[in-house]
């Protein structure tokens, strides 16, 4: 197989470049032109942060907010830019436009809410409360969401290359009397595990403030069951035996058991967990159903009755050629 | 991890499970603090006898690759993860072997040799 090839060509680069880092930074100099326009009206101090009692306690100058506006539009152009343009072949098509997308979406939200706020202040008008901020927060992100889709519409589709599957077809040859079996463990990666724990932990701690506010049995109960449910989906073991697939959760449910003579095709295939199948866990996407607990190799079966399974897991080739062996077997 | 038995082969069965399960661990397809597979879904998967599963696990644990604890299974050590430099020189060894025709035994009995 050739090296990585870009996943755009040469003018779909430039078009995606130019929408990805040239709109942001267009955006930021209309910003600053209509600050600057404003400037002999603007006080001298220029509230920019709110205390959590909803009064004005910090303030800057004019190059206090032109620079920031700048700055942003700078650093979001720059990072979200230089992905979109360097995307692998193996990206699925959405990545691209997402980029481009979340570069424009989001200087426009931040870039609104910043020129509002100034705005707010001309002409000797009082300090701006807290509310006000609050709802021009929110329209910069009904505006930021709004040209956001429309990028992602305008933005052209990367090519994916297929991975080639051929080592996937290669079944493992058995004897007639030969026994074997394989298991492998599908786990998140470590950082979406310590991401897991984190949220785990936010939202106990989050149950607990309101139980003690308020006593709340629903919540009480609910946190709880929904950390076992959801960690019993974090770790499965997967074997591929004389009996087929079995894919069974950490606590032994749930449990997906699909007999060989049910085995229509397996290959092993690599996915994308958040394009394919929206997140992680067990998803359900396109006709497949997903144990997807990161991107990357996955088992993909396809049944003579019922939705194909898709299974993330370690050395997912070694498991389908084997499969596959246990299929030539008994069609021999 | 890829486990294959051969009930025609002269090698003892737990042996040959023994085998499977080194080689497997020295690839690096199962790693240090994975759980391996308990011996009775083993047992079931290769139509093997639990005790014949858990002789198999001895041998390995015995080597210091895994440990067997009660209600944990078995557990992959940290020794394991030493082997990554062998099992690069393990296929070298079988390359040179299969192309001066020597047989599998008389490789290991080379290896013994120089023990």
């Amino acid at each position: 197989m050739p090296g990585p090839r870009p996943a755009y060509s040469s003018r779909q680069r430039v078009l995606v470049f130019a929408l990805a880092a040239g709109v942001p930074i267009v955006i930021g100099i209309v910003a600053v032109c209509l600050v600057a326009a404003w400037r002999a009206d603007l006080p001298d101090r220029i509230a920019i942060h709110w205390n959590a009692a909803g009064v004005a306690d910090d303030y800057t100058g004019f190059w206090g907010v032109v620079l920031p506006i700048l700055g942003l539009a700078a650093v979001l152009a720059a990072a979200f830019s230089l992905s979109a343009v360097n995307l692998g072949d193996e990206a699925p098509p959405a990545r691209g436009r997402l980029l481009v997308a979340a570069s424009i979406g989001t200087t426009t939200a931040l870039t609104t809410a910043i020129v509002a706020l100034v705005g707010l202040q001309r002409g000797g008008a009082p300090t701006p409360g807290i509310h006000q901020i609050g709802q021009w927060l929110l329209i910069g992100i009904g505006f930021g969401a709004a040209l956001g889709v429309l990028a992602f519409l305008v933005a052209p589709k990367s090519v994916r290359v297929e991975p080639g599957d051929d080592q996937a077809l290669e079944p493992i040859e058995l004897s007639p009397q030969e026994r074997a079996v394989w298991t492998g463990v599908a786990a998140p990666s470590r950082r979406f595990a310590l991401l897991y724990a984190g949220v785990t932990v936010v939202a106990l701690g989050v149950a607990i403030l309101a139980v003690t506010r308020q006593p709340g049995a629903i919540v009480v109960a609910f946190v709880p069951l929904l950390i076992v449910l959801s960690t019993t989906v974090l770790r499965w073991r997967v074997t591929v035996s004389r009996n087929g697939f079995s894919a069974r959760g950490a606590l032994g449910v749930p449990h997906f058991h699909i007999a060989l003579s049910d085995v229509e095709s397996a290959r092993s295939v690599r996915v994308d967990a958040f394009s394919e199948f929206g997140g992680w866990g067990l998803r359900w996407g396109a006709g497949r159903t997903g144990i997807i607990l990161r991107s990357g190799d996955a088992i993909e079966i396809r049944r003579r009755h019922g939705r194909a399974l898709v299974v993330t897991v370690a050395d997912a080739a070694t498991g389908v050629a084997l499969l596959n062996g246990f299929l030539a077997r008994a069609r021999a | 991890m890829l486990i294959r038995i051969d009930p025609g082969s002269s090698v003892p069965l737990f042996e040959q499970l023994a085998a499977s399960v080194r080689a497997e661990i020295v690839r690096g397809s199962v790693v240090p603090g994975e759980r391996l597979p308990s011996a009775r879904d083993l047992a079931e998967s290769l139509e093997l006898n639990v005790h014949t599963v858990l002789r198999g696990y001895q041998v390995v644990r015995d080597e210091g690759l895994i440990e067997l604890r009660r209600g944990r299974g078995a557990v992959v050590t940290d020794r394991a993860r030493d082997y990554a430099a062998l099992a690069e020189l393990l296929p070298q060894f079988v390359a040179e072997a299969k192309r001066l025709g020597l047989s599998p035994a008389a490789l290991a009995a080379l290896i013994r040799e120089a023990y």
